[in-house]
């Protein structure tokens, strides 16, 4: 028999843990919770866990392209399209002079995790977690299968800087779970938002190309043909 | 982007939590996978209950708890039309929240659809009422009432002979 419950009553429910996972708006008392809260803090990181492994795993076949039905009228088909990808967190957006059926998707999502060193202890960033200048982070990535990558960062006042790869087109990277990148960060002193974007490619694709569409579209974070991406949005308080 | 696309996005983002609170809900692997199948291409089929959502994952919640609600009545229901309908059980005492899923498979057997939601939202997953009452679309007081007769309900068919 299994226990249904794993928690205190006076801790935050699943749902607001999984809204936070999956980059849904919660309440600042909330956040406050979970930063105070060690339980739920391992509660967050273990669900996060969970939908990264998730992420990673193919598409179901009854997910996958079907052929398109006749006999909807156009224009109410691309009001709900539309509509429907105004509410995901996120998505591909349009490229200029790319239609809609050129887009390829990669099988498969890659995945950015965002370690945290904070004090003594080192902790797995979950959407909208609360770091702190001075904190050292470093990135991994995951694919299911091998891409080409760059990593982008915004900080508070907007600024954006490419973390990685140092060369002009994004880097290959193996097929795997959460491969380290080379290189590690430390907070500076400015507060507020801090975003980090990670793209993977199918081809070798101009890193400034890819930085360029991100910075214009932020925050619905459009991509160039053929490459898709994951974020995570931490907040950085005193 | 295509709305397969779109729900595939949505697949990836919140699919997992699907899954465990299918699992939770249904304690068995195979019926899991199927509502995680069932919630999405529902939602593949009319995406229309996502363009009024406030929060997807809360809308995903909802349509999951009332799918999981539907497969345990609809399986007693079977159980009863094929006269195998298991001995009656004791019904858990209602003060303390169910601790096995057999618990809330009685449960469930005893109360009406919406009581039944509630019930799993306040005694499954400890939500507060407010967010009960955001995930069901009616008033705190309601929610309040809907426990209440819940409990009641409960109470009685404890002290039934």
């Amino acid at each position: 028999m299994t226990n249904l419950h794993d928690r205190a009553h006076d801790c935050i429910s699943d749902l607001l843990l999984d809204q936070m996972c999956a980059g849904e708006p919660v309440s600042p008392h909330v956040r406050a919770h979970v930063d105070a809260c060690e339980p739920c803090r391992d509660r967050l990181a273990a669900i996060v866990r969970e939908a990264a492994r998730f992420r990673q795993a193919e598409l179901p076949p009854w997910l996958e392209a079907r052929p398109r039905r006749t006999g909807v009228r156009p224009l109410v088909a691309a009001a709900s399209l539309l509509a429907v990808a105004s509410l995901l967190w996120l998505v591909r957006g349009p490229v200029p002079g790319e239609r809609a059926d050129d887009a390829i998707r990669l099988k498969g999502g890659g995945a950015l995790t965002v370690y945290v060193r904070q004090a003594e202890r080192t902790f797995v960033a979950a959407p909208g977690a609360h770091v702190h200048p001075g904190d050292a982070l470093r990135l991994a990535l995951s694919t299911p299968e091998p891409a080409w990558v760059a990593v982008f960062g915004r900080d508070a006042t907007g600024r954006w800087s490419t973390y990685h790869p140092m060369g002009d087109l994004a880097e290959p990277l193996s097929a795997g779970s959460e491969q380290l990148l080379d290189m590690a960060l430390e907070l500076d002193a400015e507060l507020g938002e801090e975003t980090f974007v990670a793209v993977f490619c199918t081809g070798p694709t101009d890193v400034e190309a890819i930085r360029s569409v991100i910075m214009e579209t932020f925050p619905i974070l459009a991509y160039p043909p053929g490459c898709h991406a994951a974020s995570l949005t931490l907040e950085k308080t005193p | 982007m295509s709305r397969t696309n779109s729900i595939g996005e949505l697949y990836r983002s919140h699919g997992a939590a699907v899954l465990r609170r299918a699992r939770r809900l249904l304690a068995n692997e195979a019926d899991a996978q199927e509502l995680l199948q069932e919630v999405f291409t529902t939602l593949l089929r009319d995406p229309q209950p996502l363009i009024r959502a406030r929060s997807a994952m809360a809308l995903l919640y909802t349509i999951t708890t009332n799918r999981a609600l539907n497969r345990i009545r609809n399986e007693q229901n079977r159980r009863r039309l094929l006269h195998l309908a298991p001995e009656a059980a004791p019904a858990p005492t209602p003060a303390a929240p169910p601790d096995t899923h057999d618990d809330l498979r009685t449960i469930l057997r005893l109360l009406p659809e919406q009581e039944a939601a509630a019930f799993v939202y306040r005694h499954v997953d400890g939500m507060t009422h407010a967010e009960i009452a955001d995930l069901l679309g009616c008033s705190r007081r309601h929610v309040a009432t809907l426990l209440d007769r819940s409990r009641e309900r409960l109470l009685s068919h404890e002290h039934a002979p």
